[in-house]
């Protein structure tokens, strides 16, 4: 599948307690098929809630989400069938997020069967391939999340999450936990990976050096509102907002 | 303040052997921070659980001094004396760090009756003060919370403003950022500063060179074990000789994140999945480092 264009119109999400002030409060946002988009903004600013809300996963107050042709969150089951299959996400605590059950291979191979790729042993045969381009060891296979590194558990996540060919990919600080070294590597190889594929990409990153390598436009999330989205080296090295400016100041250089 | 000596380590499982630690000399003098710096499984977090005397069964050989005392020979219960008091500890991991049962709030309270006397009066003020140099309000809202009710960045900072409530003179931070977003990472990083300023020894254990170089007035480069680099932060940073330290440079985000020949080589070699060490198995938690 190729990138699939994002068009987020409105979009508010409340906190369960009315008297709460919304955790997104009319976002409104369009990214092209193909595009390689940075949201950063300060812990509660709502990044991750706009990731959870194109998948669907947080009640809408009001606004509009569509994701390619689909809208979201999807109306029935035929359409959310699709849409899990297009959009693809990538969490912050892959050793969390992956069934603890379950070998690498396994973990891979149920998205394939799940979607309707691949079954059988055809499914762990092709799943083994991608373990093999996320440069997963063929000793590591059989492996569980527990028993693997920190590194490889999140490459399986990437896997995982590639596996199905999606259209948007979802990455939400994924390489937080990972050494400098294996940071590196992971976010190289996911991007080549979606340029390679051609999909969307929306990157939740807390450190401006990876949006200014990876990403093309970037916007700024502060109390659940946007406060400035422009190309990279626009918003970064001309910021207009005071809380770019502070995101900016706040950066740690060795 | 902190002197080591021919520190070595040795994590013994069955059938396998890691030597975590091959020879560390170090000194953290009153004043002055130090940074080990490496990727994971290089032994920065060992070298700090040796010097808190939390090692288990692990093979320790050398010598490590705090405060005068020699940790590694002297009783548990001058120990038990040193911590808290006199060397402040912040771990990697915030959920672990407090009682799940008991109210934040009423652990700091505990931390501080643990080592020292006084009326409430005294222990109110020590604790608002820490709270403040940590940058976290625990008034309000999340006064008497239990700990599941705040995010793993409030948590590091209670975190910190338990290890500096009796103002220790030897501060050890391992990883003492990771859960916090960039502006308060800064803060955190620059409170630390200005306690260094003002007397504190620091030892820091991070992956983060861009903490280190505000921090550290000198970093230590380790790879499995061994120290590959060391010296004053504008001369490792700056004009680093060695090639892992040019890797670890080269792969920051601040420098393009550029992966070098130097790291192709498994990950599991860096952060071996299957041996059994003597260290607990930390709990998996949001956004902290998972491996040692």
């Amino acid at each position: 599948m190729s990138g699939v264009p994002v068009d987020i119109r409105g979009l508010t999400v409340q906190r369960r307690l009315p008297d709460e002030p919304p955790i997104l409060r009319a976002v409104s946002l369009s990214i092209p098929a193909g595009s390689r988009h940075g949201l950063i903004g300060a812990s509660g600013s709502g990044k991750s809630t706009l990731l959870r809300a194109l998948l669907g996963l947080v009640p809408v107050g009001s606004g509009g989400i569509r994701v390619g042709d689909l809208g979201v969150p999807a109306p029935d089951r035929a359409s959310r069938q699709l849409l899990a299959r297009t959009v693809a996400w990538i969490p912050q605590d892959a050793v969390g997020s992956l069934d603890p059950c379950m070998t690498a291979r396994e973990a891979v191979a149920e998205g394939l069967r799940l979607h309707g790729i691949a079954a059988g042993r055809d499914a762990s045969r092709r799943a083994a391939d991608h373990l093999v381009r996320v440069g997963i060891p063929a000793d590591a296979f059989d492996r569980r999340p527990g028993e693997l590194s920190g590194g490889q558990a999140q490459r399986v996540a990437v896997a995982r999450a590639l596996a199905a060919e999606p259209g948007l990919v979802l990455a939400d600080e994924p390489t937080s936990a990972l050494d400098p070294l294996v940071q590196a590597r992971l976010l190289n190889l996911l991007f080549d990976h979606c340029t390679a594929s051609g999909a969307t990409v929306l990157l939740v990153a807390h450190t401006l050096g990876i949006v200014r390598r990876f990403c093309d436009v970037v916007t700024v999330l502060h109390d659940g509102s946007i406060v400035e989205t422009g190309p990279v080296s626009d918003v970064l090295d001309r910021p207009a907002h005071e809380v770019t400016r502070a995101l900016i100041a706040a950066e740690l250089q060795p | 303040m902190l002197a080591i000596d021919g520190l070595r380590v040795v994590h013994r499982g069955t059938g396998t052997r890691v030597e975590a630690v091959a020879g560390l000399d170090l000194a953290v003098a009153p004043g002055r921070a130090v940074a080990l710096v490496g990727e994971s499984g290089s032994g920065k977090s060992t070298v700090i659980n040796v010097v808190l005397g939390l090692l288990g069964r692990a093979e320790v050989s050398g010598t490590v001094t705090v405060d005068g005392v020699d940790v590694l020979r002297a009783p548990q219960h001058v120990l038990r004396r040193l911590r808290g008091r006199r060397v402040g500890y912040v771990g990697q991991q915030p959920f672990a760090a407090f009682d799940p049962l008991f109210a934040v709030d009423a652990q700091l309270r505990e931390a501080w009756r643990a080592h020292a006397s006084g009326g409430a009066g005294a222990m109110d003020a020590a604790i608002a003060d820490s709270l403040d140099l940590a940058g976290l309000d625990l008034s309000g809202l999340a006064a008497g919370l239990p700990p599941h009710r705040l995010s793993g960045g409030m948590l590091q900072r209670a975190q910190v403003a338990a290890a500096l409530l009796h103002r220790p003179p030897l501060v050890l931070a391992d990883e003492p950022t990771s859960a916090l977003d960039p502006i308060l990472a800064r803060r955190l990083a620059e409170a630390l500063r200005a306690l260094r300023d003002r007397g504190t020894a620091i030892l820091l254990a991070t992956h983060d060179l861009g903490l280190a170089a505000c921090l550290a007035d000198e970093v230590v480069v380790m790879r499995a074990g061994r120290v590959v680099e060391r010296g004053p932060v504008v001369d490792v940073f700056g004009r680093p000789r060695d090639a892992y330290t040019q890797a670890l440079l080269a792969a920051h985000p601040s420098r393009g994140l550029r992966v070098t020949a130097e790291l192709d080589r498994p990950e599991s070699a860096a952060a071996p999945a299957r041996v059994s060490c003597t260290n607990p198995s930390p709990a998996r938690s949001g956004r902290t480092e998972a491996s040692p």
